[in-house]
């Protein structure tokens, strides 16, 4: 017998669970997709107004003003998951999560009365922990799964009958069952289930009555694989769930310490030790985490991505002590932990992606100097918009390697150094023809001798906001000296002067 | 000349790179005291004969050029200097075109070489070679290319190119070029590259770099244009901004000066008939002439006819015109000898000539007809004969004989210039604009307007798609779209119209591969061969022709001598049956407009029918010419007449203009027009769509003779509003008079030979008002009973087995390949199928093919219900199979068998319509309190009724005000009810979307008529019903 517990809308439950005052209101998740959130799951309150899956948050705000809107969090789902997984665990020692949002229970060995009532008590427990989760016990996993998937608590599939269950638990026969689900939950391919509708084969039960032999003979291989799942073929060894990885280290000091050379030491031996155990698991680290814990107050925490995951304890190292730089605390250091964050170990062609960068761990041990000054926000990489807007320019993040320059081109060289004003000065202008003939502002006044221009450029003009439209000039005064006037709508202003 | 010549201007027929019409930069020409201007479209001459056009109004110079896209993807604008090079060019261009993939051609530079005689080239601008070469950054790359410049047009002829538009930087380019032309001996000229006739074209011509980019304008960076500087410019404003180069100014006047060549001397020749004895053309002509005349008239002919005769003969004669009318004979014949309907119809049934000729079928002597609306001496201009034709392979027959008689080069056919509107315009401007496709999506599907009257109007709309007008681009997207409506979006071909030349086509216009195989397109479309004086014959496809061919050769083939000539033109049932609005599948007369109208015009005889053809058209509509028209036939001492000296024009319409011709009379009476001004003012009133101003023009012209006559106010009035609601489209009488002998013909089928007449609109499908279900529906209330699809009984086609029965063919049944039902055919033609296993064993339909043929019942004969057979067939079958033809124990199918609702689902998915009973059958009886449509016959008018049915029709007609009009099918008839605009808006999701609906309101029954004047529609639950397509809001 197999159990299958099942959490619907997983995400969901587990970013409610975080957060305070969202029960019983209209809440939707969202996908956290930059350019375009869409709405993956919601709640049923949410549904009654309209919701729908693959909403933009906009939508979905225009169908129910007051809608809460949350986004997945991985550590609420880790949350969740180890919440489930422990009481999964309670009731037998095989548990193998088969998706993110269920995992199987392999009954076998146990009494079922027991073990049914077992399920029941830990969907009673789970409620109790703000997560909703249904199950269904069948004799094979695949029916338990479908139990557990169009259950509204606790579905029994059994030909046998049982007494005393427990009021959560539902009994119900595999025929019944089956004669009543949808062929639609065992999910068809496209055209199996054209041909079943074409056939008015509804229910799974109708597809079950089919003989094996002739589902084969008409559906293939991919007929025969839908038809021993619904009937629940053969038995499954459930394997046992691994214990995540990982590379964690902590110490709790003897004496608070009041400087950084002990902690330093401290640290470069667990950063050999993890990083040797990080070669062993062919894992490289992504982020150092170093969690210092004060004698009085709050403890500190440092992190550092790594930008070249490496298992390189000297490197990674140097990387940690520049968070430290500077670093002052009220309080002395009485424990610590340090942790990192791993990826898969790839192989890597050296020579095959260039880089104008000698020393790239340098480089990135420059900027999270810088970022720690400026903050992040504000470093990065200026590039001009290529719309030609007049200043315009906008800063894109640092790259990992810098290509290698090949020179610019001809015609980027041909430029008159300039002093910008910023802001630019106003001006005054008189004109002559069209033409300026005499200029005056703060700081710079006179006749026009010579000029070029007027040199027109204008953008963006399909919205109001952001529409720029202006005229320049290059002027030579006859007293001497040049400038750039602009015209930009209205106002004649001096941009900035020529040397 | 004085001042500037703009040289280089691209119009909007340089699909999405000009911004404006050709008419709109003669205009600008015109307004900045320009007295010449030359448009270069890319790679053709699109946008030439319209600017030819356009400039001669307005009072400039049109010179000839084109921008040439080179092999190396840079584009080098020409100069037409002489008819040589415009025919050098033309053929370049054609052999480019025609080379390549559709748009992909590009020209060659040893081919430019050896045509490039009679040309003017400029170096182009930041797509010329110049640039390009020094973009390249190759040390000698543009001196190379200038020298290879020169060697192909010469030093006289090539011009270095200088254009500012007041972008910084600019002139270190102006200053190469400047060198460049003194170091090369070569001579600058300014131009301004125009692609806008106005600063407000810059935003056109951003929205179409991004529609040619596919990108938004968030995404397109520096691929816009960074000012509005490519208008036209005045010569003032020219010479200011080259005054360091006036030169380059007087250049251009210069090159203007050097240009002899006009679209006035294209060296067109109509191709010259071969006359068999060597007789002269004219000679020939008379003679075969006389004798078709004997033969239409039965040999007597009476006075009038033969004064007719003399006159047209001379009229063409005096014309030159007697070799296009034997050309048009030649062909009609070759229809006849390959047995293929063919029937002229236009302005051409004006004329006994082609009466003789057996081009036309009507007498128009007898008719009355004006043959000054054919041919006219005043005006130089060639006759129009269209030929109607069956659809389909016959009329592709004749096409390709045209081409077979005049090689590729010698025949084409005119172009078709689809352009920007409705919804997909406010689409793809949405697009470009960043708006959610949802909302998008959500306008096009629920608003179907082709066009809005302001900009505020559009803006509503948007709001009722999601688009807030507050919305920052809402006002931008409502502009851009008023703008953008009418410009030429690409150029496809017309469905009939062909133009033939002697000698070479292709040197009278470029030529470019059509989109269907076996044909070539011109860059110019019937209205500019038109104004250009190129003749072309319009060869239509219309599957009325079909079916009536079809139905007469299959009663041919039963014994019955019917063809349309003989087919009695008196027939009282016929009538009868017109008279009875039951009009469902047959010609012209069976829209629900029609519908409506029939029942109060009883047509008694043929020119009832005419006339019911020609007043049900926007024209007549709009000018408010069909009630009155009905009023005085029901009443005649309604009639009255604008004026007493219109009596004759328009006696036999009971004084209401009704026909085009009657339009020009009129204006020939009241404003004294000569006849080639009222050719003028039908040229306009039939141009009006793509030429406003040109109507406007000729109406003030009529407003003003009139006033010079002494016309009063109120006659005016009612002249102008007849003649402007024409712009709307009304019919010559002569094509009404076409039109009505096949409504007239193909009712008497329907009404005389049912079964054979509705096989033949099945086997000629799509056409029509009317989708296959609901005609099948007619002809099951007419008795006709229908077989369904059976593997072993139908043919390819439908057919009629016997009297009173059709059977669907394997035509009807959805994904079925043709030759492989046609293998079927063949096999079983050898030896009747005896299992379904013998059945697969003998046939090639695949799977999917022999699922839904299970599905829809067609293999019903072998097993015995749908479920059986869908589950027999989905056994594998191998062929090579040893043993697959042992009889094995067959297994029983555990499938159920399909009830009622499931055999309609399979039905209409399979093959569009079902031989059981209506789906609303099913309904009924959940329906307590509705009518049938039967019963609103018998219902007084007034009465509040309640209709259902499935919905095949939505109309929401230009000329009715926002009203709309809903027919619904029910297992008993259509009835048709009439919604008001505002109660279509408040439902507009449920009438637009809902397959099946639920009418009230008052019923109006009056005069034979019958509406229901809706006030509430709702939707009926329809669970699994399907539907049959409907007619929308055309």
């Amino acid at each position: 017998m197999y159990a299958v517990f099942y959490m619907p809308d997983f995400s969901l439950q587990a970013a409610m669970r975080s957060q305070s005052a969202l029960n019983g209101a209209a809440v939707a998740l969202v996908s956290d997709h930059e350019s375009k959130a869409v709405t993956l799951q919601f709640t049923k309150e949410a549904a009654n107004e309209g919701v729908g899956i693959g909403l933009s948050v906009g939508q979905a705000l225009a169908r129910c003003p007051g809608l809460k809107i949350i986004y997945r969090s991985q550590q609420a789902e880790e949350h969740a998951w180890k919440a489930l997984h422990s009481a999964a665990y309670s009731i037998a020692p095989r548990v193998e999560r088969q998706f993110e949002d269920l995992c199987v229970v392999d009954l076998r060995g146990r009494k079922e009365t027991e073990a049914i009532q077992e399920c029941s008590e830990v969907i009673s427990g789970l409620k109790s922990l703000s997560l909703v989760v249904r199950a269904g016990i069948a004799e094979t996993d695949s029916l338990a799964l479908l139990a557990a998937k169009r259950a509204e608590k606790v579905t029994l599939l059994s030909e046998a009958r049982y007494e005393k269950l427990h009021p959560n638990v539902v009994q119900i026969t595999n025929k019944f069952f089956l004669d009543t689900l949808p062929i639609e939950s065992v999910e068809p391919g496209n055209h199996i289930l054209e041909i079943l509708t074409q056939w008015g084969i509804r229910t799974v039960g109708k597809f079950a009555s089919l003989k094996r032999s002739s589902v084969g003979n008409r559906l293939g291989m991919e007929g025969l694989v839908l038809w021993d799942r619904v009937k629940g073929r053969g038995t499954r060894v459930i394997g046992v769930l691994d214990l995540p990885l990982v590379f964690e280290m902590s110490w709790e000091f003897e004496r608070e310490i009041e400087n950084l050379e002990p902690l330093l030491f401290l640290v470069r031996r667990f950063m050999e030790q993890l990083c040797f155990e990080m070669k062993r698991a062919h894992k490289v680290a992504t982020l150092l985490i170093l969690d210092l814990g004060l004698a009085y107050g709050e403890p500190l925490l440092f992190e550092q991505k790594i930008p070249d995951p490496n298992s390189n304890h000297e490197a990674l190292f140097r990387l940690l002590v520049s968070c430290l730089d500077g670093v002052s605390t009220d309080s002395p250091v009485d424990r610590f932990s340090l942790r990192m964050d791993y990826e898969d170990h790839q192989e890597r062609q050296y020579g095959l992606f260039d880089s104008s960068l000698k020393n790239p761990h340098r480089f990135s041990q420059t900027l999270t100097k810088l970022a720690g000054i400026v903050g992040t926000e504000r470093l990065g990489r200026p590039v001009m918009r290529p719309e030609g807007r007049p200043d315009g320019f906008e800063l894109e993040a640092m790259p990992q390697t810098v290509e290698v320059d090949d020179g610019m081109a001809l015609e980027e060289c041909i430029m008159k150094s300039m002093k910008r004003y910023r802001p630019m000065l106003e001006a005054k202008v008189e004109l002559q023809g069209g033409v300026p003939v005499w200029i005056q502002s703060d700081e710079v006044s006179g006749f026009v001798g010579k000029y070029s221009g007027p040199w027109v450029r204008s953008g963006h003009w399909w919205e109001k906001e952001g529409l720029w439209n202006r005229s320049e000039w290059d002027i030579r005064l006859r007293k001497g000296g040049g400038v750039r006037l602009v015209k930009d709508g209205k106002a004649w202003c001096i941009e900035g002067s020529y040397g | 000349m004085s001042g500037y010549v703009e040289l280089h201007a691209r119009s909007a027929f340089s699909f999405l790179r000009g911004a404006s019409q050709p008419d709109c930069l003669a205009s600008a020409c015109s307004n900045k005291g320009l007295e010449a201007m030359a448009v270069c479209d890319r790679n053709g001459f699109y946008g030439s004969a319209r600017f030819h056009a356009s400039a001669r109004e307005e009072g400039i110079r049109a010179i000839v050029g084109c921008e040439l896209e080179m092999e190396d993807e840079s584009v080098i604008p020409v100069l037409i200097r002489t008819r040589q090079g415009y025919q050098n060019i033309s053929q370049l261009l054609t052999r480019t075109h025609l080379s390549a993939p559709k748009g992909e051609g590009r020209v060659n530079y040893e081919d430019l070489a050896e045509r490039a005689e009679g040309l003017i080239a400029l170096t182009g601008d930041d797509e010329g070679p110049l640039r390009k070469a020094w973009l390249k950054g190759r040390a000698n790359a543009v001196q190379d290319m200038t020298t290879r410049l020169k060697r192909i047009f010469g030093e006289r002829n090539l011009y270095v190119e200088l254009q500012r538009h007041r972008l910084r930087g600019e002139e270190v380019w102006l200053r190469s070029l400047k060198d460049l032309a003194s170091t090369s001996g070569l001579s600058v000229v300014a131009t301004n590259g125009v692609d806008y006739a106005n600063g407000e074209g810059r935003a056109v011509h951003d929205l179409f770099t991004c529609l040619r980019e596919k990108v938004t304008f968030d995404k397109s960076g520096s691929l816009l244009s960074s000012n509005g500087q490519r208008h036209v410019k005045s010569a003032d404003s020219m010479c200011r901004l080259f005054s360091d180069t006036p030169c380059a100014i007087d250049n251009s006047l210069r090159i203007a000066d050097r240009i002899e060549f006009t679209l006035e001397n294209l060296g067109y020749e109509f191709p010259a008939y071969e006359t068999p004895d060597g007789s002269s053309m004219d000679t020939y002509l008379k003679e075969i002439v006389l004798r078709g005349a004997r033969k239409r008239f039965r040999g007597k002919l009476s006075a009038q006819v033969k004064r007719q005769l003399e006159h047209e003969l001379s009229v063409i004669r005096r014309l030159e015109f007697s070799g296009y009318f034997l050309i048009v004979w030649d062909l009609v014949n070759y229809c006849r000898e390959n047995r293929i309907m063919a029937q002229g119809r236009g302005s051409a049934a004006n004329s006994v000539v082609c009466y003789c000729l057996e081009i036309t079928p009507v007498d128009p002597v007898g008719a009355g007809l004006l043959f000054e609306r054919f041919l006219n001496e005043e005006r130089r201009s060639w006759p129009d004969i269209d030929i109607d034709l069956p659809s389909g392979k016959r009329r592709e027959q004749v096409i390709q004989e045209v081409y077979r008689r005049y090689g590729r080069h010698g025949a084409a056919m005119t172009a078709n210039v689809i352009t920007y509107r409705g919804k997909s315009a406010a689409r793809e401007v949405g697009k470009v604009l960043g708006f959610p496709e949802e909302s998008l999506g959500r306008f096009s599907s629920v608003f179907g307007r082709s066009h809005y009257d302001s900009e505020e109007e559009l803006e509503e709309q948007l709001e009722k798609s999601g688009i807030d007008s507050k919305h920052p681009r809402a006002r931008a997207m409502a502009k851009l779209y008023n703008q953008v409506l009418g410009l030429p979006r690409h150029l496809g071909q017309h469905s009939g119209g062909m133009i033939i030349c002697q000698g070479k086509l292709d040197t009278v216009v470029p030529l470019e591969p059509a989109s269907m195989p076996g044909r070539t397109v011109s860059q110019w479309d019937k209205n500019d061969c038109e104004d250009l004086g190129i003749i072309k014959v319009d060869l239509l496809g219309l599957g009325m022709m079909a079916v009536m061919q079809d139905t007469m050769e299959e009663l041919n083939k039963k014994g019955i001598d019917i063809e349309l000539a003989t087919i009695p033109k008196d027939d009282e049932p016929t009538f009868e049956m017109m008279r009875r609005a039951d009009t469902v599948g047959v010609f012209q007369i069976e829209s629900r407009a029609q519908i409506a109208t029939l029942p109060r015009m009883q047509p008694k005889d043929f020119y009832d029918v005419v006339v019911e053809v020609g007043v049900i058209r926007p024209g007549p509509i709009q000018g408010k010419m069909v009630h009155p028209y009905l009023e005085r036939r029901e009443d005649p001492s309604k009639i009255a007449y604008i004026d007493p000296r219109l009596v004759d024009t328009l006696k036999r319409t009971l004084g209401v203009p009704i026909f085009q011709e009657q339009i020009l009379k009129v204006a020939m009476v009241m404003a004294n027009f000569t006849g080639s001004q009222a050719e003028e003012l039908r040229r306009a009133v039939s141009t009006f769509s793509s030429n406003e101003k040109r109507m406007n023009r000729v109406l003030s012209k009529l407003i003003l003779a009139m006033e010079k006559r002494g016309v009063s106010p109120d006659k005016i009035d009612q002249v102008i509003q007849a003649v402007s609601s024409f712009a709307h489209y009304g019919f010559p009488e002569s094509h009404a008079i076409s039109f009505g002998l096949l409504a007239y013909a193909s009712t008497y089928l329907k009404c005389h030979h049912g079964e054979e007449f509705y096989v033949a609109l099945l086997n000629n499908q799509p056409m029509g008002f009317y989708s296959p279900a609901t005609l099948l529906q007619d002809a099951k209330r007419h008795g006709i009973r229908v077989k369904p699809v059976c593997v072993e009984r139908s043919q390819w086609h439908c057919s009629v087995p016997e009297k009173g029965v059709i059977r669907l063919g394997l035509i009807m049944v959805k994904a079925l390949k043709g030759e492989n039902a046609r293998q079927m055919v063949g096999e079983r033609k050898k030896e009747m199928f005896y299992s379904l296993r013998d059945f697969r064993r003998r046939t090639v339909f695949d799977k999917d093919e022999l699922r839904q043929l299970a599905s829809v019942g067609a293999l019903n004969c072998f097993e015995h219900n749908r479920r059986q057979a869908l589950w027999a067939v989905e056994t594998m079958h191998d062929a090579q199979d040893l043993f697959s033809n042992a009889e094995e124990a067959e297994e029983l199918n555990p499938l159920e068998i399909m009830n009622h609702i499931e055999r309609l689902q399979a039905d209409y998915a399979g093959i569009g319509v079902t031989v059981g009973s209506h789906p609303m059958a099913s309904f009924r009886s959940h329906l307590p309190n509705v009518w049938k449509t039967s019963d609103l016959d018998h219902t007084p008018n007034g009465a509040r009724v309640k209709v259902a049915g499935q919905v095949i029709c939505r109309q929401r007609p230009g000329t009715a005000k926002g009203f709309v009009f809903i027919s619904l099918e029910d297992e008993t008839g259509i009835s048709n009810s009439i919604v008001l605009p505002k109660l279509f808006e408040r439902m507009r999701l449920v009438i637009t979307q809902e397959p099946y609906l639920i009418i009230s309101g008052k019923l109006q029954n009056q005069k034979g008529v019958i509406h229901v004047k809706a006030d509430k529609i709702e939707a009926i639950e329809v669970k699994g019903r399907p539907a049959s397509a409907s007619y929308d809001f055309h």
